[in-house]
This record gives C-alpha cells, sequence and structure tokens, in this order.
C-alpha cells in the first residue's frame, strides 16, 4: 500500500535544485556585468558547473582566458562572522580539481542576500598551511565576487612574461579641472594720460585725496588703465581727464592684439589682488596669493563647499617646534594658489594652482620654506590638491562673505569640468598597490596636510 | 573644449611583433634589430674606474648575466623580472669584457681631486683623470663603449660643489614659461656632463655608472633633513635600464614606435635653449628623433635672445633658418634621405621671426609639410575625485590650436601611478600644421616612449624636448668642433 501512495505523488522540483540554480543565475549575473562570457556546463558534469571566458571589458576583445567554475549555492554560511566564513570542501571534489592544469574557480553564494565569494582552488591549496586540510576560510573583504574581480581572475595562473594588457575600464568619471570661469568683469575699460611717471607718485597723490582707493589699475605708456571710472574722484587727480576715453571691455578682452591682451590680463591681476586684499595677499617672490595672518592671531579654519558636502580647512596653521638650546620656534603654513588668467577658446579663466607659503610671522618667508613646500608637494595627492582646490574656487566665487560690502569687480563662476568615458577603479588598484596607500596615512601635523573630505 | 583618453601606443620589437611596454615587449621578442645584420651580438666593454670600482660593476654585470627576479611586488607590470644578457637571452648579444679594456685609476689621484674639490676646476680636473685614460684605453682599440665607474667618494666631493644645483623635478621645469629656471642652472656643470662632452672627441659613447646602480646600500635618512633621497629603484629595473643603453650606445635599435606605413616619413625636431656656462649668452640646442630607425642627431643651434616683452627666448629669423637647415642637412649626411614631413616641438612659442625662419629653410630644403609646435609643462591641471591622478593619455583639447595631454599620470598597464607629486601634464599650441590636435597629441604621446635611457615607458616629456635639454646641458661644456651628430653620445 504504502509504496503504492508513493508513486501517486506528483513531480516536485528540489529545494537544493532550486539554490543550486539561483547560485548559477547570480554567477552569471555578474560574469556578464564583467562583460565576459558565462558557458554552462550541461547536464552530464561531475564536479564543474561552467567556465568563464574573460574578455577585455574595454573593447571587447577575448583575452584568452578561461577559467573552470565550481558553483555551491548555500542558505547560511558556516561559522558566519562580519569577516570571514568557513567552507568545507568534499575531498573527492578537491581531487579532481586539482589535477589537470585548468584554473579552477570555487564559488560559494548565498542567493538570498545576492553575495558570493570566490578562490582559486589551485592558489589555495598550494599554500603548504591549507594542504592537509579540506576546509577554506573565505574573508569577505577581498573574496567577494563582484565585476570588479576581473583583474584578479585574469591573474590565477598567468605566466609573469605575458605583461598582460588591459583598456581602461569602460566607467564614466567625472574631471575638475584648475580653470575657474571668469563670467562677468566690468564693462568698461578708462584709459587717460598722466603725468605722474611711477606707481609710487600715484599713490601718494591719491592717499592725499583721502579717498578709500585700490591697486586695480595699470601704468602703461604714460597712461593709467583702470576699470575704474577715470573721471570720478580720486582718480580724476591723477589724469588728465581731457585724454580720457572709454572702452567696450570687449575690445580688449577679445583682441588678437598681443600687446592689448597682455594689458588686459594685467589689469586682472591687478584687480584680482585689490579685491582679494587684505584677507589674502599677493606675494610677488612668490608669485602667489595667500591667506593674511599674524603669529599672534593664530590658525584659523574656514568653511567650504566641497564636492558633496559642506567642509572646513586649515587656511593658516600654526606649529611649534623646540631647538636643542631649549628656544622655542613657531611657523605658519598659509594655505596659497598661484593664479593666471587664461583665455582658452571665447572664454577667460583663471588657472588656480594650490601652494602654500611658510612665514615665520605672517608675513616674511620661513627659513625652511622652500624644503618644506617641497616636502608637502611630495606627500599630497590628486585628492589633497583637489580639496584645496575645491575651497579656493569656492572662495572666489561671489556668495561667499569676501566681497560682502561692496561689488565684487571680477565674478567667477564654476570649475571647468569634463566627464570621461573610461576611468580607473580606486580600490581594486589600492588593494596591491602599496605605494598608493599614502593617501590613506593618518593625517599628522607634521604631515601638512589639509583635511580630505572627497568621498571616492 | 573636449576630453578624450588615448590608449597606450604599441611599440616595435623584433620581427615587427608589438607590446605597449618595453621591458615586456624585449622579453616576449627581443629588440627591434634582433636577427639583423646590425645588430650587436657582443658588446666589448671597456672599464675605467678604481680597481674597487671596476670589480664591483663587473660583479654586477656578471650577476646580471643570467637574470635578476623580480621585485617582490603585487605590481607585477612595473617590476618584472630581468631576464639576463647573454646571446641566449632575449637580447641575442652579450657583454664581452678583456683585462687590456680596462684602466685602473689609482686612489691616490682620485684623492688628489677629492682634496681639491672645493676648486672650481675640480670638476674639470676629474674629467681629465678619467679621459687621460680613457684615452690611453681606446688608442689599443677595441671597446665599444666605455663605463667611467667614479667611486663614491669622489662624488660625493663633486656633489657638494653642486648643492646649489635644482633638482631633476626642476629642471624639468619649461625654460620657455619660466625664465628663473634658466638663471636657476648656471652654477657648475656636473661631471656627467662634462665627461660627456669632452669624451666626445674619443668617438666611442660614455655610460656612466653611479655605484648605488651596482652595490645598493641603504642610506639612512637624516631625522631633520626634509630633503627625502631619491628613491632607489629595485634591482631590475636597474639592470634593465643599464643594458638597454648599453645596448643603444653600442650601436643596437632596442624599441621604436610603431607607425602606419601610410604617412609621410618624418623627422622631429626638438628645440631648446641653454645658457652658456659663462651665464652670457643665451645658445639654442636642437636635437632630432627619427622614428624610422630610432636614431637621432645633434646640431647646436645660433644664440636666441630674451625679448623684454614676452620673456620668451627667441631666435632670428636668420638664425632659425641657418638652425633648421643645418639639421635637415644632418639628417640627410646620416641617413642619404630626407624627410616628407618635418615637425618641430620648441620649448618657447614661435615668434613671426621664427616661423618665417623656420618655413623658408624647409622651402629651400625641399621639405613638403613643416609643422611647428610650441610645448611645455602646463599648470592646467585635471584631477579625478579618486585617490590616482587622471590617466597617462588623457587629453583636453582646449581650442583649435591647442591641447593638454597627460604624458605622466596613472598608468593603466602598471596599475597605479608611478611618480612623486601631483604631475603636470604637457601643453603645447600649433603654430603651424596640417593635423588636429588629437593628432599632435597622439604623437607626442608615442615620442614619450622614445627613451633608450629608460625602460619604464611613462617619461613626461616627448625625446624630441628631453633631448635637446639633455643635450643642452652638454653642449654647454664643448667647443663646436667636436660635437658628435649621433645621440648615442648624448645619453
Amino acid at each position: 500500500m504504502s509504496s503504492t501512495r508513493q508513486s501517486h505523488k506528483g513531480k516536485t522540483l528540489s529545494r537544493q535544485g532550486v539554490l543550486g540554480q539561483k547560485g548559477i543565475n547570480l554567477i552569471e549575473g555578474i560574469v556578464l556585468e564583467m562583460a565576459s562570457r558565462w558557458t554552462p556546463s550541461g547536464p552530464n558534469e561531475v564536479g564543474i558547473d561552467g567556465y568563464i571566458e574573460l574578455f577585455d571589458p574595454g573593447n571587447g576583445a577575448p583575452l584568452g582566458r578561461t577559467l573552470a567554475v565550481q558553483s555551491k549555492a548555500v542558505s547560511d554560511f558556516l561559522n558566519d562572522s562580519p569577516d570571514t566564513f568557513d567552507y568545507w570542501c568534499d575531498r573527492r571534489d578537491l581531487d579532481y580539481w586539482l589535477q589537470g592544469n585548468a584554473p579552477v574557480i570555487l564559488i560559494i553564494s548565498r542567493p538570498a542576500s545576492d553575495e558570493a565569494y570566490w578562490v582559486s582552488i589551485k592558489d589555495y591549496f598550494s599554500d603548504p598551511e591549507h594542504k592537509n586540510s579540506t576546509k577554506i576560510t573565505f574573508l569577505k573583504k577581498t573574496q567577494r565576487f563582484t565585476s570588479d574581480s576581473h583583474r584578479s581572475l585574469l591573474e590565477i595562473g598567468r605566466s609573469p612574461e605575458i605583461g598582460l594588457y588591459l583598456a581602461p575600464v569602460p566607467r564614466g568619471e567625472r574631471l575638475h579641472s584648475n580653470l575657474l570661469l571668469l563670467e562677468n568683469c566690468p564693462a568698461k575699460i578708462y584709459v587717460a594720460s598722466t603725468d605722474l611717471r611711477k606707481p609710487r607718485e600715484i599713490w601718494t597723490k591719491l592717499h592725499q585725496t583721502g579717498h578709500e582707493t585700490d591697486g586695480a589699475w595699470l601704468l602703461r605708456d604714460k597712461r593709467l588703465i583702470a576699470f575704474h571710472d577715470l573721471s570720478e574722484m580720486p582718480w580724476s587727480t591723477v589724469c588728465d581727464l581731457g585724454t580720457l576715453e572709454d572702452f567696450d571691455t570687449a575690445e580688449w578682452s577679445d583682441s588678437e592684439d598681443i600687446d592689448r591682451r597682455r594689458q588686459f590680463t594685467q589689469l586682472l591681476n591687478q584687480t584680482l589682488r585689490a579685491h582679494l586684499y587684505p584677507s589674502v595677499r599677493y606675494w610677488p617672490d612668490e608669485d602667489c596669493y595667500a591667506y593674511a595672518r599674524t603669529i599672534d592671531e593664530g590658525p584659523l579654519k574656514l568653511p567650504y563647499r566641497s564636492l558633496k558636502r559642506k567642509s572646513d580647512i586649515s587656511v593658516v596653521s600654526r606649529f611649534k617646534t623646540t631647538t636643542r638650546d631649549g628656544r622655542t620656534l613657531q611657523w605658519l603654513r598659509h594655505l596659497a594658489f598661484r593664479g593666471q588668467f587664461r583665455r582658452l577658446g571665447e572664454q577667460w579663466y583663471l588657472e588656480i594652482t594650490p601652494t602654500y607659503r611658510f612665514t615665520r610671522d605672517g608675513h616674511y618667508l620661513a627659513r625652511l620654506h622652500e624644503d618644506w613646500l617641497k616636502g608637502i608637494k611630495r606627500l599630497e595627492g590628486n585628492r589633497a590638491v583637489l580639496s584645496v582646490l575645491l575651497f579656493w574656487a569656492d572662495y572666489l566665487r561671489p556668495r561667499t562673505d569676501l566681497f560682502e560690502d561692496r561689488d565684487a569687480p571680477l565674478r567667477f563662476g564654476k570649475l571647468l569640468g569634463f566627464e570621461m568615458e573610461v576611468g580607473i577603479n580606486d580600490k581594486q588598484w589600492l588593494s596591491h598597490d602599496p605605494k598608493g596607500k599614502f593617501e590613506e596615512i593618518p593625517i599628522t601635523e607634521e604631515l601638512f596636510l589639509p583635511n580630505l573630505d572627497l568621498e571616492i | 573644449m573636449k576630453i578624450s583618453f588615448f590608449p597606450e601606443p604599441e611599440l616595435e620589437f623584433a620581427n615587427g611583433r608589438t607590446h605597449v611596454d618595453v621591458r615586456f615587449g624585449i622579453m616576449q621578442h627581443g629588440p627591434l634589430d634582433r636577427g639583423t645584420p646590425l645588430a650587436p651580438s657582443q658588446l666589448k666593454v671597456g672599464f675605467i674606474g678604481t680597481d674597487e670600482t671596476i670589480d664591483g660593476v663587473r660583479s654586477w654585470l656578471l650577476r646580471s648575466r643570467n637574470g635578476i627576479p623580480a621585485k617582490n611586488s603585487k605590481l607585477s607590470n612595473l617590476f618584472p623580472p630581468f631576464p639576463g644578457f647573454s646571446e641566449n637571452s632575449c637580447f641575442g648579444a652579450s657583454l664581452i669584457f678583456h683585462e687590456r679594456w680596462c684602466a685602473s685609476i689609482h686612489k691616490r689621484e682620485i684623492d688628489g681631486v677629492v682634496t681639491n674639490a672645493k676648486s672650481n676646476e675640480a670638476v674639470q680636473d676629474a674629467a681629465d683623470l678619467f679621459l687621460d685614460y680613457a684615452k690611453d684605453l681606446t688608442q689599443q682599440g677595441g671597446p665599444m663603449v666605455l663605463i667611467c665607474a667614479p667611486p663614491r667618494e669622489l662624488l660625493a666631493a663633486l656633489e657638494s660643489k653642486i648643492a646649489g644645483r635644482p633638482d631633476a623635478i626642476d629642471e624639468e621645469l619649461d625654460e620657455g614659461s619660466d625664465p628663473p629656471a634658466i638663471k636657476k642652472s648656471l652654477s657648475q656643470p656636473y661631471f656627467h656632463d662634462v665627461l660627456k662632452a669632452r669624451g666626445m672627441i674619443l668617438g666611442i659613447p660614455i655610460q656612466m655608472v653611479r655605484p648605488d646602480t651596482y652595490s645598493a646600500i641603504k642610506i639612512k635618512r637624516k631625522k631633520k633633513n626634509t630633503e627625502q633621497i631619491r628613491p632607489l629603484q629595485d634591482e631590475a629595473t636597474r639592470a634593465w635600464n643599464f643594458h638597454t643603453a648599453l645596448y643603444y650606445k653600442a650601436g643596437g635599435i632596442p624599441w621604436r614606435c610603431v607607425r602606419d606605413s601610410t604617412e609621410l616619413t618624418a623627422c622631429y625636431v626638438g628645440v631648446s635653449f641653454y645658457k652658456s656656462l659663462d651665464g652670457g649668452r643665451l645658445l639654442t640646442s636642437v636635437a632630432q628623433v627619427f622614428n624610422e630607425r630610432g636614431e637621432g642627431v645633434i646640431v647646436k643651434g645660433g644664440e636666441a635672445v630674451i625679448e623684454k616683452d614676452d620673456r620668451q627666448p627667441h631666435l632670428s629669423a636668420e638664425d632659425a633658418n641657418s638652425l633648421l637647415r643645418q639639421a635637415i642637412q644632418t639628417y640627410r649626411r646620416e641617413h642619404k634621405n630626407f624627410p616628407a614631413r618635418l615637425v618641430i616641438h620648441k620649448t618657447s612659442k614661435f615668434s613671426a621671426a621664427e616661423v618665417e625662419g623656420f618655413q623658408n629653410a624647409a622651402a629651400e630644403e625641399r621639405i613638403d609639410t613643416l609643422e611647428l609646435l610650441s610645448v611645455r609643462r602646463s599648470l592646467s591641471r585635471l584631477f579625478r575625485e579618486g585617490t590616482y591622478p587622471p590617466l597617462r593619455g588623457t587629453f583636453l583639447e582646449m581650442d583649435d590650436v591647442s591641447g593638454l595631454i597627460y604624458l605622466r599620470g596613472s598608468v593603466n598597464f602598471f596599475e597605479t601611478y608611478p611618480g612623486m607629486y601631483v604631475p603636470r601634464p604637457l601643453e603645447f599650441s600649433i603654430a603651424e600644421t596640417e593635423l588636429s590636435p588629437q593628432r599632435h597629441a597622439q604623437e607626442i604621446l608615442s615620442l614619450s616612449k622614445l627613451n633608450w635611457n629608460n625602460t619604464q615607458f611613462d617619461g613626461g616629456e616627448p625625446i624630441t624636448v628631453r633631448a635637446a635639454r639633455r643635450v643642452g646641458e652638454i653642449l654647454k661644456c664643448i667647443r663646436e668642433e667636436e660635437v658628435k651628430p649621433s645621440f648615442r653620445f648624448f645619453m
């Protein structure tokens, strides 16, 4: 009777079979995501579920590399912890995988959580430590099977003499330039003759009027050139109003005449210097603008808008050291930039090159300025310099309180940025690059690094 | 403005086989000329140094003969092993030593120079000492390359004299945009440069070798010294660079750029400026590099002047004309043909007079196509949001006539950024051309891989500019009649 009852039971799909297929599906999805090919073994497989044929994700070219894959899907990992879990292989499976010269990888997956982890069987069991056991301990951080595993799969069993070359990964990423768009500048340029021959004479005369003045003017060929209306006080006192002319700024900014273009650039420089003063001063010897602060005023941090969030940055830092003879030496590090106006295409930009100025009192250069500058530039990587660049770009834009009580003569827009079609997988490179880790060193005062506030 | 990316240009090795990397290319295929009658199969090498340094170099070379394992690193493409240098190795050439080709300098002679190292003539005295022995050696005939191995104490004494010199990074600054860099490099010439310059008359290329190359020792860094010692390369890389340079100096051609056979035969000319040793004159140097044979010939140019207005060195129309005509004639004399296309890379902007002078020379010498580009390290830069700087090969077309190309940067093949400092791209602007900025950028990227002194291919400059600059340093120490036209004497 009982046997008759059994024969009447309908056909069922085994849960184990469903789980196994889900594991395969998960693997296939990931392989396709890495732009490579998955081929299942078919019904008579005896320990290899399928094959991964690797292709160059950049151009789709075959890489002549095929890996045998055994998939094991599980409901739960054994000895599961946040960092590791274990898997015990069947000894017969293991013997089968280890024979022959084809590279074999084992992928353990938990389809319910879309997690998969991989190991190269031959590499793992060639290690004397693992040779006599069938247990594999997976490290979740480094052995996760994702589309980023492509490069590591290629390395399995590869001859070191090949020098395999792959095109960069076709993943879009944004590149930021250090070119800050000059959106607007005064509409007119005023030019008038003057009898005064030296800038100092002009300054003296301007000061005598008691009016507020700035250095946003040029003295060239016995003429005063400025964005200021020279017919107004105090400028009218230093030039011959009978010779006063005004020009549309475009006549200068768009001019093909090299000399006129040069004068326009100088006028932009003078105007920028005048309007950054006194918070940020221009230092001709180092050709840079640096945040001003005396040693008594101490260090200063300022907020700024980074790529994703608000952050703050040390614009002036104070350092102290005690010499062998007991003297205390102090010095300041000022955030600085070199600024150069450039015309590219039809637009003007301010090219910002972040740098530093080390002073002993806020004014005079520290004796070791050059050495410290070289030192910090060696230590700073791409992200650190970008942070400083973003600070300056933000600082120069009109919404800061820099120009709060007067109209900004120069109005800057955003840093010019570009969408690049190929990029770098930083995490993957860092995982095998000892040198690349320099930016992950905890930042100390000695390293002089600004805050890193970017997220990869 | 438009951004794009150029993949790593391929290089050509033996039998027309290619690879993007110099070392892997040589390992798999052998040097370009392998198997041809022109390939040197036996490199006869002479030595000049103390007993100790000669022994040191020779035992290192003997040890390198059978190969040096790769540095223990996961960056396997950046640090390949050195495969050895023998007739059975991928180079297909071996080094031949002979006792007769060794000149041992007595210790007391070295001590004499070290004692007088404070005098202004110390560098010249040291060069005299080596060259006296070199003359005796070459008169006996035999060696194809002379290896000069000065001892550590001599180099230390000579280097204390040149402490004020800018380091290599500063030297890479473009003099066109940065006149102070010219002023800075006016101090004492390097021993290396004087040796090359004055040794040219011997007619045998010289390879100088520092003790660190063959007997690396760890130099303890002084705690307070922020001036970091340049990290020494791993032993396999040092062996690669040394042997490849020897192969080139002995007449071999290790690799060249892959070139499209439909393109015109091109000749590239680098124009750079250097100050005379007395600091009084600004002279021009020219280095030419030819894709076809990977050869360079050198021409010494006339005097340039820095104009008050734009603070850049320029040539008069006559000097520009004579420089280029001389260059083309030297090319023809050396190569028995002349190029259809001539590309000038100059490290300062072109003045109207220079354009006129170059154009006239090209017309007089019947060159069909002349292209004029000024190139310089740029302060305009790009930043990624990640840890690594932009990829080498990243190109920003700034407008119709100018662009930025990253020659130094993250290298996809190495999977790292193999450099210090945030890299500066090369900026070029075109004064005259028949090609688009993209094509010029790609050409410059290829030309950055033609540096037979370095097997790591990501140099920051095209060979035109690098060679012109290096040649300038040596030319300033030499009399005009002694200039050898081959680049082998300058590297």
